[in-house]
C-alpha cells in the first residue's frame, strides 16, 4: 500500500514523540496491570492465614447479622457477607469509600460454639496497591475527587492512541513484507523492529480498546459534564431514586438472608453468588449489590456481574449490570469494561490479558530502544573518545531506571511481604515507602553509572529479588519461624517469579558477556576497558 | 490531503485543532445520536452509553486529522459548528 512521503514523515515525528512522552508511564500501567490479572491470587498469597476468620454458610450468616446488630457499635453505613471461602472473613465492614492504604476493618465470623468471634484488622493490601499503580503509575496526590496519577494516565493514554493509529499507517506501506517477519541478522535494530510491530500489530484491537477505556476511565467527570451542558440542559442525566426511602433501620430490619439469595437464585440461576454489600444503609437510596460471577459470561466488574436489589425487601431493583439485560444501550457500556478488566472467558483469558499486558510493556521498552537507537552517534572508527549526546544519554538511563526499577519494586514488594509480616509495626506503607525508595535510588544510580551498568545492576538485583519469592515460600514448607507456605494457585505466583528470576539472570549474563561496539548506549566501560573500541563493527542493541 | 510536512509550532496548531474541533464533532455527534435514536434522553442505561461514545469518535478524529488539508479543515469546523448549534437549539436553549 502506498503512502504519501509527507504522511509518513508526519506521521514518524508524531509516533516517536507520543511514544516518547507516554512511553515510561505506559510501561508501569501495562506491566502491573498484568500483575492485576491476578489480583485475587496475589492478595491470597500476601494475607497470612491466621489473619482469616471461618466460612459459614447461609444459616449461619443469618445468625451472625442477628449477633452483630446486638453488639454496641453494629456497622452504620453497611457491610459485605462474603461467600468464597477465600475471603477474610464472611463479615466485613469498615472500608471507606475510595482507596485507603491501611484500612481498619472490622471481621465477624461465629466460632465452633456458635459465638460471635470478632476483630479489627489491618490485612495486607498489597494486590491493591499493585491496582494502584496500575492505574495512577505510582503518582500521588488527587485533583478533585480523583487520583493526580489517573488523570496523568488519561492524558498518556490519548497519546498512546495516536501512538497507535500513527504506527500502523507507518506500518501499512510494507506490510506484506513486515507481517510476521523476525529478522534476527547481523542488524539488530531490525530485529527489535519486527518484534516491535509483531507485537504491536497482533494485539491492535486490545490496545485500541485499552486506551479508549483509560480516557474514559479518567476523563468521564468532563464528558458527563459536557453532555450536560451541550445536550441534556436542565435535564437531570441520572435518576438516582431506585425508591427505597428508609434510613437509620437496625440491621434487623434488612430483608431475610435466605429470600434474597432466592430472589438472586431465581434471576441469575447460571451464577454464582461470590459477596452481597449492603450500601448506604443511614441514607435514603440505600441499596444491597450482590456480585455475581460466570466463567463465560461478559461480565461488568473485575470478576463479577451486578445485581441491585432493595435491602429491606429483598426485591431487585435494577439489573441493568447483568449481562442479559433488556437493556440493549449497556451491551455496548459492559462490553467496554470487561474488554479492559479481561473478565470474559475465565482463567484463560486472564492468562491471555496477563501476557497482553505484558507483551504491551515491551512495546513501549522497545519503541524507546529504537528511538535511542536511532538516534545514537556513531564514532569515527579508531576514535578514542565515545560521546553520546545528551538527550540519548538521558533518555537511555530513564528508560532502564523507570521500568527496571517498578519491576523491581514490585518483585521486592512480593518477596519481602512474607518477612515484614513478621515485624509486629509493619503496615501496607512499608510497600509504599519500598517502591519510592527503589524508584529514587534507581533514579540516583542513574545519575551516577552508565545506561549498561545501570542495566546489568538492575538485572541482577531483579534477579535476586524473584528468586527471594519462591525461596521464602519453600522456607516456610521447612521451617517454623512464623512465614507460611503458599497454597493452591498462590504457587502459580512462586511460579511466576522463578521465570522472572531465571530470565533477568540470564538476560544479565548475556549482557555482561557480550562484546557491545564502542560507541553502544549499553556497554558496561568496567567489564571491557579497550576491546570494545577494536569492534566498533560489534552488534549493536 | 496536506501536502506539506509539519514543522514547529505548526505541530502544536494541528495538535490543539484536532483536539478542539475533534472533541466539539464527538459531542455534537454523540448528543444527536441521544436525540434521533430510541428512548430520547431518557434512561440511566442510555446516557452512560452516550458516555462512552465520545472517547472513541473524539480519538479518531483527533488521530487522522494530521493528515487534512485546509478545506477539509474547513469541512470539519463546520460540520462540529452545525452539529453543536443545531443540538443546543434542538434543546431549547436558544
Amino acid at each position: 500500500m502506498r503512502v504519501p512521503t509527507h504522511v509518513i514523515k508526519n506521521y514518524q515525528a508524531l509516533h516517536t514523540w507520543t511514544g516518547i512522552i507516554a512511553g515510561l508511564l505506559l510501561f508501569i500501567g501495562f506491566f502491573a496491570g498484568a500483575l492485576t490479572m491476578f489480583e485475587r491470587t496475589l492478595d491470597d498469597w500476601s494475607q497470612p492465614p491466621v489473619t482469616r476468620l471461618a466460612a459459614l454458610n447461609v444459616a449461619q450468616m443469618e445468625q451472625l447479622i442477628e449477633h452483630v446488630a446486638a453488639t454496641e457499635q453494629p456497622p452504620e453505613s453497611g457491610f459485605s457477607l462474603n461467600f468464597d471461602d477465600q475471603a477474610l472473613a464472611p463479615m466485613v465492614w469498615g472500608r471507606e469509600r475510595g482507596f485507603n492504604v491501611n484500612p481498619n476493618l472490622w471481621l465477624a465470623s461465629l466460632d465452633g460454639d456458635g459465638q460471635l468471634e470478632l476483630q479489627q484488622q489491618q490485612p495486607s493490601n498489597l494486590a491493591t496497591l499493585i491496582d494502584q499503580l496500575h492505574q495512577t503509575a505510582g503518582i500521588p496526590g488527587t485533583l478533585g475527587h480523583e487520583s493526580l496519577g489517573v488523570i496523568i494516565m488519561g492524558v498518556a493514554s490519548l497519546l498512546y492512541f495516536l501512538a497507535l493509529v500513527s504506527g500502523l499507517i507507518l506500518w501499512l506501506p510494507a506490510w506484506r513484507k513486515d507481517l510476521f517477519a523476525m529478522r534476527n541478522g547481523r542488524n539488530k535494530k531490525r530485529f527489535w523492529l519486527d518484534g516491535h510491530n509483531a507485537v504491536g500489530i497482533i494485539s491492535l484491537p486490545f490496545h485500541l480498546v485499552i486506551s479508549i477505556t483509560v480516557v474514559v476511565f479518567a476523563f468521564h467527570d468532563v464528558f458527563y459534564g459536557s453532555l450536560q451542558e451541550a445536550v441534556y440542559g436542565d435535564k437531570p442525566m441520572f435518576d438516582f431514586n431506585n425508591g427505597v426511602t428508609q434510613q437509620q433501620q437496625p440491621l434487623q430490619q434488612l430483608a431475610p438472608l435466605s429470600n434474597v439469595i432466592a430472589q438472586i437464585e431465581q434471576r441469575a440461576p447460571d451464577y454464582q453468588l461470590s459477596q452481597l454489600e449492603y450500601l448506604r444503609l443511614n441514607r435514603p437510596g440505600a441499596s444491597l449489590r450482590a456480585s455475581l460471577e460466570h466463567n463465560s459470561a461478559v461480565v461488568r466488574g473485575p470478576h463479577a456481574a451486578y445485581l441491585l436489589l432493595n435491602p429491606y425487601s429483598g426485591e431487585i431493583i435494577d439489573d441493568t449490570y447483568m449481562p442479559d439485560s433488556d437493556s440493549g444501550w449497556m451491551v455496548p457500556v459492559t462490553s467496554f469494561f470487561a474488554l479492559h478488566f479481561g473478565s470474559f472467558g475465565g482463567t484463560p483469558m486472564r492468562w491471555a490479558y496477563f501476557l497482553l499486558g505484558l507483551g504491551g510493556a515491551f512495546l513501549f521498552f522497545s519503541g524507546n530502544l529504537l528511538w535511542l537507537e536511532a538516534r545514537r552517534k556513531k564514532i569515527r572508527r579508531h576514535s578514542s573518545e565515545v560521546s553520546q549526546p545528551l538527550s540519548v544519554r538521558v533518555m537511555a538511563k530513564l528508560t532502564v531506571a523507570i521500568p527496571l526499577a517498578t519491576v523491581l519494586a514490585v518483585a521486592l514488594g512480593l518477596a519481602l511481604s512474607k518477612w515484614l509480616a513478621l515485624w509486629p509495626q509493619h503496615s501496607n506503607w512499608d510497600f509504599i515507602g519500598l517502591f519510592y525508595i527503589t524508584v529514587s535510588l534507581s533514579l540516583f544510580a542513574a545519575w551516577r553509572l552508565t545506561a549498561g551498568e545501570l542495566l546489568l545492576t538492575l538485572l541482577r538485583l531483579l534477579s535476586l529479588a524473584c528468586a527471594l519469592v519462591p525461596i521464602t515460600s519453600l522456607l516456610a514448607c521447612v521451617t517454623d519461624i512464623g512465614l507460611w507456605p503458599s497454597s493452591g494457585t498462590g504457587w502459580g505466583v512462586d511460579a511466576v517469579a522463578a521465570v522472572f528470576a531465571v530470565l533477568s539472570f540470564v538476560a544479565a549474563k548475556r549482557l555482561a558477556q557480550r562484546q557491545w561496539a564502542a560507541d553502544s548506549l549499553w556497554r558496561v566501560p568496567a567489564m571491557e576497558p579497550s576491546q570494545a573500541l577494536a569492534r566498533t563493527d560489534a552488534k549493536s542493541v | 490531503m496536506s501536502t506539506q510536512v509539519i514543522r514547529g509550532w505548526r505541530w502544536c496548531w494541528h495538535t490543539l485543532l484536532g483536539l478542539v474541533v475533534g472533541f466539539l464533532l464527538a459531542i455534537g455527534f454523540v448528543g444527536w445520536l441521544g436525540f434521533l435514536t430510541p428512548g430520547g434522553l431518557d434512561g440511566n442505561d442510555k446516557v452512560q452509553f452516550l458516555m462512552w461514545s465520545i472517547a472513541p469518535v473524539w480519538l479518531l478524529f483527533w488521530s487522522v486529522s494530521y493528515l487534512f488539508s485546509a478545506r477539509q479543515w474547513l469541512f470539519a469546523v463546520a460540520l462540529a459548528s452545525v452539529l453543536n448549534i443545531t443540538l443546543l437549539a434542538y434543546r431549547g436553549v436558544w
